[in-house]
Order: structure tokens, then C-alpha cells, then sequence
């Protein structure tokens, strides 16, 4: 594998796999495309402040992102160039999801649900070009909760598994009593979560060294799903299955400290009786970590049945040999042939004939 | 070997009470931030833990009921006075942080080591208390908060600070005091349980992507709380070295080998967490800490470390008190 240390270097990131390993069948649960209708759609009411993300980052890492777009944009909208590289990869099935900088929660209530029907048309449109390869997965108008609700029906009619959502909504948490009935709609009709952060909303400390991104999505997620959990969320809907990127971010790998406070301070424990880790085992971790010590550091506390590949294809903060991170673990071989494709399978109610 | 006790801490009331007038002129409460109920469990507390925080006597029957043989003493972060801009008033206030410290010390001198304070918000007086602590007070070490009313540490105003720490010998013991951007960490206590590790994790990462570990190879930091989530969760910042120019930015070698000149304390409440460290990082690496007396801290250091599996005799009596005794120069 050439070093991928420039943008353009990062297209040849996407090489075959050095893994002898090679699974029976592998499913990556975590990758990305775009929908071009949607930023047009959008692009009139764009204010910079609405993308934290972006907004908080540096010039540098301005210019880095838009040459590395430039450069990569046919791995987000070409099936036949995605197909190619997952067969580099290793990757018999993607999950496609919408990539996080075009959630558009910021639209407005008559421009949101619109965006979210033509995108959940272009994922549908593009997943249906690798019928046995690809699976689209949904995006909902989470700003406007009974749009979304509506969205979910429309989510499962296309017989999409998945919807991905944001781990805020325009700084909103997620345990808004707002959101109550979509999580009501998507436990009822079976859709699972896949939880995507777009960055952490309070960034101006991580504006260097990429931390919007590097410490900003980890951390987006650890305060998402942790209130997801204290605020009785994952308590009242025990059927809705939740799926984590980037293994979780922190909490997974540093549950004890809130544990700990809930044992000794009334804070936390208004809603929920049960240690807050306890629901952690409820939950499924895809594998972007990039250190085999953190996958089986989830496999040891949470089990490899709750373990995912994952590779966020195709950014360049994207594990792009996960083959080669699986082989490198301690899972034995038929966990790894578990984590590779019946987790995902299971969870997502795919056809396993494959 | 004793057991130390790298991380507790203790309140200085003269001080608090020299800078109550700028305090209240500037609104400055203590632990103010947090929702209506975490602002009442934090005053509750202080009430609760006054007698410890008070009372030797009671300290040191605590001490001895955790099998802890010496404390290494810091103040209570929510004293880093930082705040404070008149110059004067800065400097006395970091004396009497000191010289209070140092006398307690000299008191019970078998019990008790202390780590000092220096005025960080005035980098040059900061350079001289540093001196005094060390020259005068006799401290191995001093205690930090992660950033200074919002500055990083890393910031080039102090590479005078560690070139002399560097010279001196010091342990720098980092504490933070919850995020400055506390807005979506107001509920559930998050200030704490997800504004500390986070703030270890960007102090971390800042003082090694801005080149401090490059520049300063001997300095000596030691994190609280395990140094929260970075080196929990070291792999993303090691793939985004490799992947991009504006994280490297000219630093020669990955992230991870900088977290490897790092020492962590055992403050992460679970002998599974606590083991991962030591595994990833080196038993040379961990030291015993309580964050005495307060409630997010442990009350049985020994019982967390002994029920850590797989390590021998001679890493538990590194990470109980050999690696403390190395670091602060006790056995020279």
C-alpha cells in the first residue's frame, strides 16, 4: 500500500488487502456516498455556522477536505469505481449511507422531507446498481420529527434495513422528547440505527490538527449515546437496534468513570435503574478504530456478536484494509466469520443466502 | 516500598480568601457550572468533605484505612486561581498556595509530599514560582489544569516554563477542571464524567501535535484520570498522522510515540480499563491515584490494582509507589 499521506494519494489508499484471512463473505456496515440533487437543493439557505464541523476547521484543513473531494468524488457516486474497490478490499456487500456533511437538518420544514425523499431515491437508485453487492441504507428529517416518522414508512417501503442519523440534530441531543415517536416508528417497523456523527457542535478548541474530526466524532457519539442511554431512551425502546461508527467513540472504551458517577450522584439515575454500561451490551460496534488492542478490547467487555466491519469508505479517516485489522485481533476464527458477516446480517435482517 | 497516593487534593482557604474580593467582583463562583441540581450536589459535597479537607487527623485515618502510606498533595483544581489578572495580587495569591502546602508538608514531612501551583495566566512569574517551589519549598512536582482561561499549555508563551521544568527535574501532575465549552455538557454531570477525560484527551493531544513532547523529550507528565480518553482510544489519532498533512504538520514521528512518554494515574475506576493501560502503555508507566476526597474518587486504590489480572508482584509495586518514588526523584 502506497503511503496515504496527501489527497491524492489517498485514492490509491483503496489497494488490495494484505490479509492472508479471507472470510467466507464480509459486509462493511459503515460507507458513504453523495447526493448531488440534495446540495442543490439546499445550497440557497447554507449559512456556514449550520456545518460546526466545518466551520471550526482550519484553512489548511479546508483546502486538504476540497482537494481531497475533488479528487475522490467518483468513489462517492460511481458504483462501478466503489464495486472495484471493494473487491480490492475484500468486501462482498456495502451498506451505503448518505455521507454526514449532507444530513441537512438545518432545512427547513417544507425543504427537509423533500431532501430526504430525493436522497433516499438517489440511495435506493444507486444500491440498485450492485443489486447482490450493495444495500441502501436511509436518511430521515430528524429536525422535524413527524416528517421523519412519515419518512420511516417510506424507509421501510423501499425495503432499506438501515437509516444512518446524525448524533445531534442541529445541537439538539437526541434524547429530545421531540424524537420520542421516531424512535417509537423505527422500533416498530424494525429499521435499525446507525448512529454517524458530523463532528461535535462546541468545537472551537479543535480547530487545529484535523480535532474536529479526530477527537469531534468520537466525542459526538460518547455524549449522544449517552444520553441516549441516562435519559431512559434504549430503556423504553429495548427492540431498537443501534449500531455504532467508529467503535462507539469513547464511552465504550471508558465506560467506567460514568458508571461510577451514577453510583454516587442523583444526577443520572432520574430515568434509568441500571448501570448505564449495562445497555452498552444491547449495542453493536462497527470497526474503525484502526488498532486491533480496540477490537478486541470490544470483543473481550461486549462480545464478537455485537462487532461489525466497518471501513467509512470512502474518507480518507477510513480503515482501508479491514481484513487485515481483523487478523490481526484475537478473535478466533469463527468469531471472525461472525463479525464479518452474521452480526450484520442478523441485525439488519439481510437475506443470508448473500 | 510506601504506597503514593499521586493523585488528591487539598483546598487552600488563605488563598481563597485573598482572592474572595476579585472573586466577587468578577462573579466568579466555584463549581458553577452544571445543571441546578449538579450546582447543589457540588455545594452538598463541599460541605460533606470539609472535615477531610480540614482535619490532618481525618486525612491521615483515611489514608491509613486505604493502605495509602504518603500523599503527594495538590490543590483542589477549582483553586487554580487563573482568573485573577491583577499582577500582584496573582502573585501572592500562588505564594500562599505554596507556602500553606509547604507547611503542612513540613509538619508531617513521613505523610505528606506536596506538588505546587504556579500563576500560569503570567507565564515569567509562573518561571519564578516554579524556581521557588523547587529551590525553596522543596516540591518534586506541580500540578497544571489543562489549559489557562481557555489558552492551550502548548502555547510557545511557555517553552521557557519547560525548559526550566525540564532543568529542574519536575513532575507535572495535569488536572483538568471540566471543558470550557460546557454548553451540551450541562446535564447528567457530564461536565465531569465527559469534560475531564476530554480535556486530558485535547491537552494531550495538543501538547503533542504543537511539538512540546518533540522539543521537551524529559519532561515528566502525569495525567489524571488515566489521561482520559486518548490513550483509551489511541488508534484514530495515529491513522489521521498517516492520512494527513495538516495533523502531521511537520511532527516526526506518530502521536502514539509521543503517549508513550506520558504516565497515567489508576483513576479509571475498573480493573479492565485499568489493565488495558498498563498493557498498551507499560507498568512504568501507571501510578496509583484516589482524587481523595471526593466522590468521583476511589476509595479502595489497592482493591482496583490487585484486581487487575495478569500482573506480577514487581508492576503492582511499580504502579503503587516505585514509579512515583523514580519520577520525584524520592530515592536520589
Amino acid at each position: 500500500m502506497t503511503d496515504p499521506t496527501t489527497p491524492a494519494g489517498w485514492i490509491e489508499a483503496w489497494a488490495p488487502t494484505e490479509s492472508r484471512l479471507k472470510p467466507a463473505r464480509t459486509i462493511d456496515v459503515h460507507s458513504h456516498l453523495m447526493v448531488a440533487e440534495s446540495v442543490e437543493m439546499t445550497r440557497p439557505h447554507f449559512k456556514p455556522e449550520f456545518e460546526p464541523r466545518t466551520f471550526y476547521s482550519s484553512p489548511v484543513t479546508k483546502e486538504i477536505n476540497n482537494e481531497f473531494y475533488r479528487l475522490s468524488t467518483p468513489k462517492y457516486t460511481d458504483p462501478d469505481t466503489r464495486l472495484a474497490d471493494m473487491d480490492d478490499m475484500g468486501i462482498d456487500v456495502q451498506l451505503v449511507a448518505i455521507t454526514p456533511f449532507q444530513y441537512f437538518y438545518w432545512a427547513d420544514a417544507d425543504l427537509a422531507p423533500r431532501v430526504a425523499a430525493v436522497q433516499n431515491d438517489a440511495i435506493a437508485t444507486f444500491a440498485a446498481q450492485g443489486p447482490d453487492r450493495m444495500v441502501g441504507v436511509g436518511t430521515l428529517p430528524m429536525a422535524h420529527p413527524e416528517a421523519a416518522v412519515d419518512e420511516v414508512a417510506r424507509v421501510a417501503e423501499r425495503g432499506m434495513p438501515a437509516v444512518e442519523l446524525g448524533a445531534d440534530v442541529n445541537g439538539a441531543d437526541l434524547d429530545d422528547p421531540a424524537l420520542e415517536g421516531v424512535w417509537a416508528a423505527l422500533e416498530e417497523s424494525g429499521i435499525a440505527v446507525i448512529l454517524h456523527p458530523s463532528g461535535f457542535t462546541e468545537a472551537r478548541r479543535l480547530t487545529d490538527y484535523y480535532l474536529v474530526n479526530v477527537i469531534g466524532m468520537p466525542l459526538s457519539t460518547t455524549v449522544a449515546v449517552t444520553r441516549l442511554i441516562l435519559a431512559g431512551v434504549l430503556e423504553r425502546h429495548p427492540g431498537l437496534k443501534m449500531v455504532l461508527v467508529h467503535g462507539g467513540g469513547y464511552l465504550p472504551f471508558y465506560w467506567a468513570r460514568t458508571d461510577h458517577a451514577f453510583r454516587h450522584r442523583p444526577e443520572m439515575r432520574s430515568r434509568i435503574d441500571r448501570l448505564p454500561s449495562e445497555y452498552l451490551g444491547s449495542i453493536y460496534y462497527d470497526l474503525t478504530v484502526f488498532d486491533p488492542s480496540l477490537v478486541d478490547t470490544l470483543a473481550d467487555r461486549f462480545g464478537a456478536d455485537h462487532l461489525m466491519v466497518g471501513t467509512d469508505y470512502p474518507f480518507d479517516m477510513g480503515e482501508t484494509d479491514p481484513l487485515r485489522l481483523l487478523e490481526q485481533t484475537n478473535l478466533t476464527a469463527t468469531e471472525i466469520e461472525t463479525v464479518a458477516w452474521g452480526n450484520a446480517t442478523r441485525v439488519f435482517g439481510l437475506d443470508d443466502s448473500g | 516500598m510506601s504506597v503514593i497516593d499521586i493523585h488528591c487534593h487539598r483546598e487552600c482557604g488563605p488563598a481563597a480568601t485573598l482572592v474572595r474580593p476579585e472573586a466577587e467582583r468578577l462573579g466568579r463562583a466555584p463549581l458553577a457550572v452544571g445543571n441546578e441540581l449538579t450546582k447543589r450536589v457540588n455545594r452538598r459535597q463541599l460541605e460533606e468533605i470539609r472535615p477531610k479537607m480540614d482535619s490532618v487527623q481525618i486525612r491521615i485515618d483515611d489514608m491509613d484505612a486505604m493502605g495509602v502510606d504518603v500523599q503527594v498533595l495538590s490543590l483542589s483544581p477549582y483553586q487554580l486561581f487563573h482568573w485573577v489578572t491583577d499582577g500582584d495580587l496573582t502573585v501572592r495569591a500562588f505564594q500562599t498556595i505554596n507556602d500553606d502546602l509547604a507547611a503542612l508538608v513540613a509538619d508531617h514531612p513521613d505523610r505528606f509530599l506536596g506538588l505546587g501551583a504556579v500563576p500560569m495566566q503570567a507565564p515569567g512569574a509562573a518561571v519564578e514560582e516554579l524556581v521557588r517551589c523547587s529551590r525553596e519549598l522543596g516540591f518534586r512536582g506541580i500540578e497544571m489544569a489543562t489549559h489557562i482561561e481557555g489558552v492551550e499549555i502548548s502555547d510557545s508563551r511557555y517553552d521557557r516554563l519547560w525548559e526550566k521544568v525540564e532543568e529542574l527535574e519536575m513532575v507535572v501532575f495535569l488536572h483538568p477542571t471540566g471543558f470550557t465549552e460546557p454548553q451540551r455538557l450541562l446535564d447528567h454531570y457530564f461536565i465531569n464524567t465527559i469534560g475531564h477525560p476530554l480535556e486530558e484527551t485535547i491537552c494531550a493531544g495538543r501538547l503533542i501535535f504543537d511539538g512540546v513532547m518533540e522539543r521537551f523529550g524529559g519532561l515528566k507528565f502525569v495525567f489524571a484520570h488515566g489521561g482520559g480518553y486518548l490513550p483509551m482510544y489511541a488508534g484514530r489519532f495515529d491513522h489521521a498522522y498517516h492520512a494527513r498533512e495538516d495533523v502531521r504538520h511537520g511532527l516526526p514521528r506518530p502521536p502514539s510515540e509521543y503517549l508513550r512518554l506520558f504516565y497515567f494515574d489508576t483513576m479509571v475506576f475498573e480493573p479492565d480499563q485499568l489493565g488495558y493501560l498498563i498493557d498498551k502503555y507499560g507498568a512504568d508507566r501507571v501510578l496509583l491515584g484516589t482524587d481523595y476526597p471526593y466522590d468521583m474518587g476511589e476509595t479502595d486504590p489497592l482493591g482496583l490494582i490487585g484486581d487487575v489480572e495478569g500482573l506480577s508482584d514487581d508492576e503492582r509495586s511499580l504502579i503503587t509507589g516505585g514509579n512515583a518514588t523514580r519520577i520525584l526523584g524520592l530515592d536520589a
